[in-house]
């Protein structure tokens, strides 16, 4: 005898069966329609294979770094569990993909360190790009103009166990790099905008080698870390 | 019968390769885009400001019309409030021409599965999606459009066609439909079904948009892919509905092999085409 069920029972089973497609759904013999081209089964195959393409898709573009380490067929293997434990509760595919590198930190702090630096791209990607009006090159800056420091509001920062990482957008493209602890202490005591004065100040007070803090400024510059605009136009 | 939406000419799905030309060149072979609003909303670790700013300097020379795929109006969950909220942000930001999501269910008891699944053309049903849909246009103070999904499973319950179906719900729910006359075919060829009687059944005053897209031919059946150009099949049915009917809004849909813009922009350029034959006919 056919079975009516509501919708609510319906959606139920459906989900269940694309979630879960390795297991017997006999039941959905009296929900789906059997009719040609194909069967019903192949039918709700085509939804189960959308489904787990579509979500191990979107994690292996996210976490390139992760699949590198784990090689795709250890990598699907976590995502799918992944997914088990954390199904999507999100309007995007990106925010379904933000507890992945926590969850890795139970694997191991390499898959987590490199998941958190994949991450933080991401968080970099999605950031407005610096303006760059008045924006001032190594040679202006050497030819005296005067100028402020400007932090790169687009970076993002994870520390690791033993490097500390960041990323940002520069020129829409997505940058990474590796600081150095003490660098990065110094970058972060660097206000979002700062005068040249206030540079020095701070400069003193950390008693830092002034060659090499030179040596950094201008790599940090060269990399778009940091910016120098014209104070007078700021 | 005077339609409820204006035509405004034809139009593109843009996606990240293409932003640049869109903004550089600004392409006389479009009058409007489509995004998709998920893209744009903003989320907890992430406001989207980057890709706000890139919408709303195209914004800037084109109409934006916003396409959603996570409403998920056909399930019985509740509609998900901080979801709405994050897209009446978006919409009071970018002011978009249209606003759409489709017929369909997302996921249920919370959890999104990000595909578009068939629901059961019930009375149930219809009722449930009506409702939500009212709730929708009141909370955005604006006729949204509901798409038409590709469907590769029909059930046991339903109580009418698809066509039947949307037909009742349009009017119920007030609400417009964007016709994607490519799922029409896709689902036409699953299910055993003349497209053409889908077509003619369907309230023509109420349709405010068309999508046009490619799909991928399986064994003895087809999925709506996005990653093929428009097959002839399709364009021939769209030749006749803009015959039979007038012209609507239409664009190109592409989310997979993505070409060059000049090669998308022929396609969009052959849309502008179809529907000039019909002005002539008419000349």
């Amino acid at each position: 005898m056919k079975k009516n069920f509501g919708l609510g029972e319906i959606q139920r089973m459906i989900l269940g069966a694309i979630k879960n497609p390795d297991q017997p759904h006999a039941e959905l013999s009296s929900v789906i329609c059997e009719k040609p081209p194909i069967t019903s089964q192949q039918r709700l195959r085509i939804y189960q294979e959308a489904y787990k393409n579509r979500m191990l898709e979107s994690l292996r573009d996210d976490f390139p770094r992760v699949e590198k380490i784990l090689g795709s067929d250890e990598f699907d293997k976590n995502a799918a569990m992944y997914l088990e434990s954390h199904p999507s509760r999100y309007a995007s595919l990106a925010e379904a993909s933000q507890h992945f590198p926590q969850w890795m930190k139970e694997s191991s702090d390499e898959l987590y360190e490199a998941a958190s630096v994949d991450w933080i791209e991401i968080l970099a990607s999605h950031q407005v790009e610096v303006d760059r009006q008045n924006v001032l090159g190594p040679q202006e800056i050497g030819m005296g103009i005067p100028f402020v420091i400007i932090k790169n509001a687009t970076l993002f920062s994870f520390i690791g166990k033993t490097d500390i990482f960041v990323s940002y957008r520069s020129w829409g493209e997505i940058r990474s790099r590796q600081m150095r602890p003490e660098e990065f202490h110094f970058f972060q005591m660097i206000s979002g905008r700062m005068e040249v004065e206030e540079l020095a100040k701070l400069v003193e007070s950390l008693r830092m080698d002034e060659g090499q803090l030179q040596n950094l400024f201008s790599n940090w510059v060269r990399d778009e870390v940091i910016y120098c605009k014209r104070r007078d136009e700021c | 019968m005077k339609s409820l939406f204006n035509d405004l000419g034809v139009g593109v799905g843009l996606r990240p390769p293409h932003y640049a030309e869109i903004k550089e060149q600004k392409p006389k072979s479009i009058s409007w885009v489509e995004v998709i609003s998920e893209n744009f909303m903003a989320w907890k670790d992430s406001p989207m400001a980057g890709a706000q700013e890139n919408l709303l300097q195209i914004r800037k020379d084109f109409p934006v019309f916003l396409h959603g795929v996570s409403l998920s109006v056909g399930s019985v969950d509740v509609l998900d409030k901080n979801y709405l909220e994050r897209l009446k942000q978006l919409v009071d930001m970018v002011q978009p021409a249209m606003v759409s999501d489709h017929l369909c269910w997302t996921g249920v008891g919370g959890e999104n599965l990000h595909d578009l699944l068939p629901i059961p053309y019930t009375t149930e049903a219809l009722n449930l999606i009506s409702q939500k849909i009212d709730q929708v246009q009141n909370f955005l103070g604006r006729r949204i459009l509901i798409e038409n999904a590709s469907t590769y499973l029909e059930y046991q319950a339903s109580e009418m066609s698809e066509w039947e179906f949307l037909s009742q719900l349009l009017a119920k729910a007030d609400c417009g439909l964007l016709l994607d006359i490519n799922n029409v075919y896709v689902s036409s060829v699953n299910h055993g079904f003349d497209p053409k009687t889908y077509l003619s059944h369907l309230p023509i005053d109420r349709i405010g948009q068309i999508h046009l897209a490619g799909h991928s031919t399986m064994d003895g059946y087809l999925v709506d892919t996005h990653d093929h150009p428009v097959c002839e099949s399709v364009w021939e049915l769209y030749r006749w509905w803009n015959n039979e009917f007038g012209p609507v809004s239409t664009m190109i849909e592409r989310d997979g092999n993505i070409p060059v813009w000049a090669e998308l922009e022929s396609e969009v350029q052959r849309i502008t085409e179809v529907r000039s034959e019909k002005k002539l006919r008419l000349g």
